[in-house]
C-alpha cells in the first residue's frame, strides 16, 4: 500500500511512526514500558512491551540512511532508545520542532503539544482529559494488567495514528525544499543529542545535597540570622516587607513601588537595586538563595545524577528552557557547588566569549563591530571607538568607562531600553542616553542591519536563522521591537549551541547538559584535556556555519575529581554559609575545593 | 504515486538499511555512519542559509518631513559636507508664523525687500534627523552683523566635525561647542533637490505672485 502526500514528498525509503510509553522518576534514567511503530508508506504496524523491547540491542524497524524516524518531541522517543542502548536513527524528523518553526510568534489557543498541532492543521484527535487518565496509568510505574497493557498499548497506538494525518498536513511545509528537510532533520539531531544528554545527567554530591535537605530548616535559620544581623528585616524564616520599608527610609535609599504603592520585591527588583546600591547585596542574595533553593525540586536520581527535560526549542528564539528549580544550572548559582565529577572522572564547563557580540558583528556585516569582538575586550574596545578613552587605555587604567560601556554593549546584545541600562550601571539615564546614541553611531552598520530587521518582524515578515528556526510576530501578538532587535543575536546563539551538542554527540563526548552558550562535558581524568580540545574545535565549527565563516572565542573550566565546581565571583560566599551551617569544609579559592 | 524530489543528493543512498533488528554487535551505528558518509544529502556545508530575513517585503523608511530651520541649541549637528549639497537663494520669512518660504528668481523683484539672500545647508542632528538651515547671508550694499558672521563660521567648522551652537546675547554672536571624537554623520543617499522638494513642499515653494503667502503680504 503506498500513501500518497500532497506537495513534495519524502525522499525516504521507511518512514517509521513512533511513540514510546514510558515511566520517569525525578532525577531518574527514563524507563520505557512499550513502543508502537507504524510504517508510513505500508501501514506495517509493530507494538512491543517492555519485555520484548530489552531483548532488542536495537530498534525493531530500519533506523539507516534511508529511513526517517518521525515522532512528536522526540527526544522523549530517544530518551527510551538511549535506556534500552539502541543505536538512535540516522534520519528523525520531529514534528513537535518542526510545529515550533511554524508556529513561533503565533498564538497556540490549544497549546504546543501533540493536540495543539493536530488543532492547528484541523486534525481529528482524543480528548486531552482521554490522554491525561492514562497517563496517570503509566506513570503509577505499573504493574499493569493484561487489560491495561493491551489499553496502554492502544493508547500509545492512537498517538502514532495521529500523527500520521500530521505528518501528512506539516510535509508540504518542512520538505518544500531538499534544504529545509535538511534543517528538520538536523533539528531531529538535536533532539537525539538532547536525549543523550537527558539520560547523562550532571553529576551531583549527593551526600552533601542529601544533608542539605535533612537540615535545610537549621541552615536558612543560620543564614538569614547571619545576614539579618546587618538589615534587621526578618522575623525568625519571614521576611517583613514594613520592616525593609522602614529599612529603606533610614537608609535614604530610594526603591521602585507597585501600581497599590506596596514595594516591588521581585528578583529583578533587588537585583537591579542591589546593583546601584551594593549595600544591599546580601540581602538580595539570601533572598535569591532561598527562594530558588527548593532543594526537594532539584532532580537528581539515586546514582547522584541531576536529569531533567531540558525543554528544547521551547522559547521563541529556539533556546531550551529547562525548569530553574529541577535543573542546577537554573537555581541559584551557588548550588552549582553541588556538581562534582565521580572518581576518576573529570567535569569541564566550556562557554562562547561573548557571543551575541560576535553574532551581531558577524552577520550585521559591520567590520567595526566584529573588531571590536576579536580585539578580546569589546567593552573597552567600544570605549576606544567611541572615543571616550585614549587608545592606549586598558582595563585597569580606564575600568570606570570600561564597566559603563560593558552596560551599554550588554545592553544593546539583550535588548535593553537606555533606561534598564542606567539602573544595572548605576549611572543617570542621559549618560546611558549618550552612551547609546555614541554605540548607534560608532556602529551604524549593526545599526542599520537590526532596524531592517525590526522592520520586517513587526511588518509580520519573517526572521530566520541559518538552519531555518524562524519567528514571525503573528496576528494579534503583542510586538517588542527590543526583543525583535535581539532575536538574531539569540536565536544564532541557540543555533550554535545545537549544532555543537549534534557534533559532540556524534563525535562520542561525554555531553552532559547545554548552559544557555555554554556546554558541560565530562570524561576520565585522562582524557579530559583530549576532548576539552576536540570540544573547543566542535564549538568554533558550529560558529563557522552560523557566522558566515567567523568563529567565537571558547573559554574553558575544568574541575578534576576530587574538586567540586564553584562560581568563584558570585556563588562560593553562600556555599561556604551553608557549609559552616551543616559542619562541612568550605570551598578553598585557593586550593580547590574539598 | 510517490513523487521523489528532483534533487540528486536527495536520492536515497545505494544500500539499504534493511528492516530487520541490526543486533548483531556494537559496530552498528559506526556501519551507518560510514554508509550515510558516503553520500550525505543533510550535509551542513549544503544547509545553512545565508541572512536573518530570506524575506523583501519591500520596506523603505522614506523621508517624510525636513524641518527648515536653524541647528537647535541643543543638538550637536554636522553640515553635509559635499559642496552640491548646498544652495544660494532668496526666502521669505514669517515671523510671526515660525514659517520659511523659499522663493524663486523670477519672484524676486516683485516682492522687493521681503526676501532674504541665504544659503540652504543640509545638517544632520545627532539623533539622525535630516534639516535644512536657510544660513543669511549678507545683502548688497548692506552691513553684515555678528550673529551672521558667528553663524557661518559656525556652518564651516560642522563640515567636518560635530557642532552646538548656543545664542550668547552679551556678545550678540554664537558661541560653539564643538567635537571631533563623535563618529561622523551617516548621510541618507538622497538628492538635495528631493530634500527641498520635502522640505519646502505643501505650499512653502512661492513661485508665482498670486501665492496666498504674497497675496496676504499685499493686503489682499
Amino acid at each position: 500500500m503506498r500513501i500518497p502526500i500532497q506537495g513534495p514528498e519524502l525522499p525516504f525509503r521507511e518512514v517509521w511512526l513512533i511513540d514510546f510509553e514510558f515511566v520517569a522518576p525525578a532525577g531518574e534514567r527514563q524507563r520505557p514500558v512499550c513502543l508502537v511503530a507504524e510504517e508510513l508508506w505500508t501501514g506495517r504496524q509493530l507494538r512491543l512491551w517492555e519485555d520484548d523491547m530489552a531483548a532488542l540491542t536495537a530498534a525493531p524497524f530500519d533506523t539507516g540512511p534511508n529511513s526517517a524516524t518521525v515522532a512528536y518531541f522526540a527526544s522523549a522517543e530517544m530518551g527510551c532508545f538511549e535506556a534500552l542502548g539502541w543505536p538512535h536513527p540516522m534520519n528523525i524528523i520531529d514534528l513537535f520542532a518542526e510545529f515550533r518553526v511554524v508556529a513561533n510568534g503565533r498564538k497556540l489557543p490549544r497549546g504546543r503539544g501533540l493536540l495543539g498541532a493536530a488543532a492547528y492543521y484541523g486534525v481529528q484527535s482524543i480528548e486531552a482529559e482521554e490522554k491525561e487518565t492514562m497517563r496517570e496509568l503509566i506513570m503509577g510505574g505499573g504493574p499493569w494488567t493484561e487489560d491495561e497493557r493491551e489499553q496502554i498499548l492502544d493508547y500509545c497506538a492512537s498517538d502514532v495514528t495521529l500523527l500520521r494525518p500530521l505528518l501528512i498536513a506539516m510535509a508540504p511545509e518542512f520538505a518544500a525544499t531538499p534544504t529545509r528537510l535538511g534543517h528538520a532533520v538536523w533539528r531531529g539531531r538535536y533532539m537525539s543529542a538532547v536525549a543523550a544528554m537527558e539520560d547523562r545527567g550532571i553529576p551531583i554530591d549527593l551526600p552533601t545535597l542529601t544533608m542539605m535537605r535533612d537540615r535545610w530548616d537549621d541552615i536558612k535559620g543560620d543564614m538569614i540570622a547571619n545576614v539579618d544581623a546587618d538589615f534587621g528585616v526578618y522575623d525568625g524564616l519571614t521576611f517583613k516587607a514594613a520592616r525593609f520599608e522602614e529599612y529603606l527610609k533610614q537608609h535614604k535609599i530610594w526603591w521602585p513601588r507597585l501600581e497599590t504603592g506596596a514595594l516591588a520585591l521581585d528578583d529583578d527588583t533587588f537585583k537591579d537595586q542591589a546593583r546601584a546600591n551594593p549595600i544591599l547585596q546580601p540581602l538580595r542574595e539570601l533572598r535569591h538563595a532561598l527562594g530558588e533553593m527548593r532543594l526537594n525540586s532539584l532532580a537528581v536520581g539515586p546514582d547522584g545524577r541531576n536529569r531533567t527535560l531540558l525543554s528544547p526549542f521551547r522559547s521563541k528564539t529556539g533556546r531550551n528552557q529547562p525548569s530553574n528549580s529541577k535543573f542546577v544550572f537554573g537555581a541559584a548559582t551557588w548550588v552549582r557547588g553541588l556538581i562534582k565529577p565521580a572518581e576518576g572522572m573529570a567535569v569541564a564547563y566550556l562557554d562562547f566569549s561573548s557571543q551575541e557580540h560576535a553574532i551581531a558583528g558577524a552577520l550585521s556585516g559591520d567590520k567595526q563591530l566584529w573588531s571590536a569582538y576579536q580585539s578580546g575586550d569589546p567593552y573597552l574596545q567600544f570605549a576606544k571607538d567611541a572615543k571616550l578613552v585614549p587608545q592606549s587605555a586598558t582595563k585597569a587604567s580606564h575600568e570606570m568607562e570600561r564597566d559603563k560601556c560593558k552596560a551599554i554593549v550588554l545592553g544593546v546584545s539583550y535588548g535593553m531600553s537606555y533606561h534598564s541600562m542606567a539602573h544595572r550601571a548605576g549611572i543617570h539615564v542621559a549618560e546611558a542616553r549618550e552612551l547609546l546614541q555614541l554605540h548607534r553611531e560608532t556602529y551604524h552598520v549593526f545599526w542599520s542591519w537590526a532596524e531592517r530587521n525590526v522592520d520586517v518582524a513587526l511588518a509580520g515578515g519573517t526572521l530566520t536563522t541559518a538552519m531555518g528556526w524562524q519567528y514571525r510576530i503573528g496576528h494579534a501578538m503583542e510586538a517588542n521591537p527590543r526583543s525583535a532587535l535581539n532575536w538574531p543575536m539569540q536565536a544564532g546563539g541557540a543555533e550554535i549551541l545545537r549544532l555543537t551538542c549534534v557534533a559532540l554527540r556524534e563525535a562520542g563526548i561525554g555531553l552532559c547538559a547545554p548552559v544557555h552558550d555554554a556546554v558541560v562535558i565530562e570524561a576520565p581524568l585522562d582524557r579530559i584535556d583530549e576532548d576539552i580540545a576536540r570540544t573547543t574545535e566542535i564549538m568554533q565549527q558550529s560558529c563557522r556555519h552560523v557566522m558566515r565563516g567567523k568563529t567565537c572565542r571558547v573559554d574553558a573550566d575544568v574541575i578534576r575529581f576530587p574538586d567540586r565546581f564553584m562560581d568563584t565571583k558570585r556563588g562560593v560566599k553562600m556555599w561556604n554559609a551553608v557549609m559552616q551551617s551543616i559542619g562541612l569544609p568550605e570551598y578553598s579559592t585557593e586550593k580547590g575545593a574539598k | 504515486m510517490r513523487l521523489f524530489l528532483k534533487n540528486p543528493n536527495f536520492a536515497p543512498a545505494g544500500k539499504s538499511g534493511g528492516s530487520k533488528p541490526t543486533s548483531e554487535n556494537g559496530d552498528t551505528m559506526t556501519e551507518k555512519k560510514k554508509e550515510a558518509s558516503e553520500v550525505d544529502p543533510f550535509a551542513l556545508d549544503n544547509l545553512t542559509v545565508d541572512g536573518t530575513t530570506m524575506e523583501d517585503l519591500g520596506i523603505e523608511r522614506p523621508l517624510l518631513v525636513v524641518p527648515v530651520t536653524k541647528p537647535n541649541p541643543q543638538d550637536f549637528f554636522q553640515v553635509h559636507p559635499d559642496p552640491t549639497y548646498r544652495l544660494a537663494a532668496r526666502v521669505l520669512e514669517l515671523k510671526a508664523e515660525r514659517e520659511t518660504y523659499l522663493v524663486t528668481k523670477a519672484v524676486w523683484p516683485l516682492i522687493p525687500g521681503e526676501t532674504k539672500p541665504v544659503t540652504l545647508l543640509v545638517y544632520q542632528s545627532r539623533h539622525g534627523g535630516i534639516s535644512v538651515w536657510p544660513l543669511k547671508q549678507t545683502e548688497e550694499g548692506l552691513r553684515d552683523n555678528t550673529w551672521n558672521i558667528s553663524a557661518r563660521k559656525a556652518s564651516e567648522l560642522a563640515v567636518d566635525r560635530w557642532v552646538r551652537m548656543q545664542a550668547n546675547m552679551h556678545n550678540a554672536s554664537y558661541d560653539v561647542a564643538t567635537s571631533n571624537k563623535i563618529p561622523p554623520a551617516n548621510w541618507p543617499d538622497i538628492p538635495l533637490k528631493e530634500i527641498l522638494r520635502i522640505a519646502f513642499g505643501d505650499g512653502k515653494l512661492i513661485d508665482r505672485v498670486d501665492h496666498p503667502v504674497i497675496r496676504q503680504l499685499m493686503g489682499e
